[in-house]
C-alpha cells in the first residue's frame, strides 16, 4: 500500500501540475463553466413548459400557458445562444493568462466567432451555431483571436502613436490591428469551409468531433472519469477540478443540447450533462459521502463526532472537503477501496437507470450545491430521479459500513490508549 | 492581518473562513480580515491581502499561485487535519509563521 501510495503520489502530483499548466484547455474549461449561469437560468426557464408536460391542462395548466412565453424568449436567447458568452469567457480567460486581459480582446473574439459562425441566410444571420453546436466553434474562435494577439504584442506590431496623443485616443488604434487581423483570419476560414469543405465551418468541425463527441456520452467513459476523480481525491487532490479539463466542455454542451431539444419538443439524448455528474454520481461529494459522514457522527470515538458535526451541514450541500480531509479518507487505506470503487458501482446503476428510461433524462441544468434529490428533481422532473439518489446514498453508506466499523474499532483503541496514559500521569 | 484562503471554488475555504472569523472575534485579534475565493479569481482579488492560504485540495496549484502574485506574498498550505475541522488555533499559528510575527 505505502509502495503504491509513493508511486501514485510522485506521478500524479506532477501530472496534475502539468494539466494545470495546459493553458488552453484551462481557458476553456474556465470559459465553459463560467458560461453555465445562463444555462442554468435558460434550462430553469424552460420549467413552466415541463411542467404544463406533467399536469397536461387543468386551471394551472392555462396559467403556465400564459406565461410560458415570457420564460421561453429568455430560455432562447440564453442557453441557446450561449456559444457566444462562452466565447467572450474562454477568450477573457486565456488573455489573463497570458497577461493580456483586456475587454477589447474578448469581445473581438465574439465578432470572430460571427465571422465563422454566422451563415448568412435570408434578411438575416443563421442562429443554428450560436447554441450547442457552435460551442466547439466559440473555443476555437477564443484561441484563435488571442493567440493572434499574443504574437502581435509578441513582436511589437502596433499602431504607434506620438506621445503628446491622449491615451485614449492611442487605445482604440492599437486596438484595430489585432481585431482586423482576427477577423481576416476568420473571414478565410469560413470562406474556405464553405467553397472548399462544402460546409459551414461549425459544421465541419462538428462532423470532425462527432467520434469524441458521441464516445464521451457513454459509460466507460463515465467510469474513466469518475475513477479518475476518486483517485486524485484520495491522494487530497481535488478531483472533478482536475478532470473537468476533459468533460466539462463536452457535458456543458450535452446539457445545452438537452435543453434546446427538450424547448423544441425534440428527444433528449444525453446522459452524462454536468447536472448528472454532481447532482448524481457526486452527490453530497465525490465519493458519495453522506453514510459515512452519518456513521462519523453517530461513532463512540470523540474525533470522529467531531468530524462528523464540522462535516455534515457542507455534506447537505454537496462540499465534503471536511470529511475527506478529517477522517481523513485522504490516504487511508480502509477508505482506499469504499472510496475509490463504491462510485464505479453507483456510476453503473445510474447509467442504466437514465439510460434505459427508468429515471427520466435531465433536461435542465440545476443550480449546483443543493440539498441531495432537489438537483436531480429540478434537472429531469421525475420523481423518480430524487429516489435513486437516496437508493445511490444507502449503496455508498453500505459499502463504507465494514471499512468504517474497522477503522473505527483501531480509533477507539488508539482514543482509550491516550486515555490510560493521560491517567496513569 | 489580511489572509486571502484559495480553494477550487471558494466553498469549502468559506467554511473555514467563518471560523476564523469567529475565533478571531473570541480572541480579540484586532485588524484581522479574511476571505475566501476560488482560484480562478484570486488574482482579481490577491493585491488586498498579505498571506495566501490554499486548501490541501489545490496543493498542486501552488507553484502557479506563488507565480500569480510574482513571489511578493507568502503562500502556504493548510495542513489537512486543520482544514477538515477549521483548527484555527493551528492555522493562525501558521499565518503568523508566514508573516514572521
Amino acid at each position: 500500500m505505502e509502495a503504491l501510495q509513493n508511486f501514485l503520489q510522485k506521478w500524479l502530483m506532477p501530472i496534475a501540475a502539468k494539466i494545470e499548466k495546459q493553458q488552453h484547455l484551462q481557458a476553456i474549461k474556465d470559459g465553459m463553466i463560467g458560461a453555465t449561469p445562463f444555462i442554468i437560468v435558460g434550462s430553469m426557464c424552460l420549467l413552466p413548459m415541463a411542467f404544463m408536460n406533467l399536469i397536461g391542462s387543468g386551471p394551472v395548466y392555462d396559467f403556465l400557458g400564459v406565461v410560458n412565453p415570457f420564460f421561453t424568449t429568455i430560455a432562447a436567447k440564453t442557453t441557446d445562444f450561449v456559444a457566444i458568452y462562452a466565447c467572450y469567457l474562454i477568450a477573457r480567460s486565456l488573455a489573463k493568462r497570458y497577461d493580456i486581459d483586456n475587454t477589447m480582446l474578448a469581445i473581438s473574439s465574439v465578432a470572430v466567432l460571427f465571422i465563422l459562425t454566422g451563415v448568412d441566410v435570408k434578411d438575416g444571420i443563421a442562429t443554428t451555431y450560436f447554441g450547442s453546436s457552435g460551442l466547439f466553434t466559440s473555443m476555437i474562435a477564443a484561441i484563435l483571436t488571442v493567440e493572434i494577439a499574443r504574437v502581435l504584442v509578441k513582436y511589437n506590431v502596433v499602431i504607434k502613436l506620438p506621445d503628446s496623443v491622449p491615451d485614449m485616443v492611442s487605445e482604440s488604434f492599437s486596438a484595430l490591428i489585432p481585431i482586423f487581423f482576427a477577423c481576416a483570419a476568420a473571414s478565410g476560414i469560413a470562406l474556405a469551409s464553405t467553397n472548399l469543405g462544402g460546409a459551414a465551418f461549425p459544421a465541419l468541425i462538428m462532423n470532425l468531433l462527432a467520434p469524441a463527441i458521441s464516445s464521451m456520452d457513454t459509460l466507460p467513459a463515465l467510469l474513466i472519469v469518475i475513477f479518475l476523480t476518486q483517485l486524485l481525491w484520495f491522494f487530497g487532490l481535488h478531483g472533478p477540478s482536475i478532470t473537468q479539463v476533459a468533460w466539462a466542455p463536452f457535458a456543458i454542451a450535452y446539457a445545452t443540447e438537452n435543453a434546446a431539444n427538450y424547448a423544441a419538443g425534440q428527444a433528449v439524448t444525453h446522459v452524462f450533462t454536468y447536472g448528472f455528474y454532481f447532482n448524481v454520481l457526486q452527490v453530497t461529494g465525490s465519493g458519495l459521502t453522506l453514510g459515512l459522514v452519518i456513521f462519523m457522527l453517530l461513532s463512540k470515538s470523540q474525533t470522529y463526532k467531531a468530524i462528523g458535526k464540522a462535516a455534515i451541514v457542507p455534506s447537505i450541500f454537496g462540499i465534503n472537503e471536511p470529511v475527506i480531509f478529517g477522517a481523513p479518507i485522504l490516504l487511508n487505506p480502509f477508505m482506499f477501496i469504499p472510496f475509490v470503487f463504491g462510485p464505479l458501482v453507483c456510476t453503473v446503476i445510474s447509467w442504466f437507470a437514465f439510460a434505459t428510461g427508468l429515471v427520466g433524462m435531465p433536461i435542465t441544468a440545476p443550480p449546483g450545491f443543493m440539498p441531495p434529490g432537489v438537483g436531480a428533481y429540478l434537472m429531469t422532473l421525475d420523481w423518480r430521479a430524487p429516489v435513486l439518489v437516496v437508493v445511490l446514498l444507502v449503496i455508498m453508506a453500505a459499502i463504507y459500513y465494514p471499512f468504517f466499523k474497522l477503522m473505527e474499532k483501531e480509533q477507539l483503541e488508539t482514543e482509550a490508549a491516550d486515555e490510560a496514559t493521560a491517567a496513569s500521569k | 492581518m489580511k489572509v486571502l484562503l484559495v480553494c477550487a471554488g471558494g466553498m469549502s475555504t468559506s467554511i473555514v473562513m467563518k471560523k476564523m472569523r469567529q475565533y478571531a472575534e473570541a480572541k480579540g485579534i484586532e485588524g484581522f480580515e479574511v476571505s475566501a475565493t476560488g482560484v480562478g479569481e484570486f488574482r482579481n482579488v490577491a493585491d488586498k491581502y498579505d498571506v495566501i492560504l490554499l486548501g490541501p485540495q489545490i496543493a498542486y496549484k501552488k507553484d502557479d499561485i506563488v507565480a500569480g502574485v510574482n513571489g511578493q506574498k507568502p503562500v502556504d498550505v493548510i495542513a489537512p487535519a486543520d482544514y477538515a475541522i477549521a483548527n484555527c488555533g493551528n492555522i493562525f499559528k501558521q499565518v503568523n509563521t508566514l508573516l514572521g510575527a
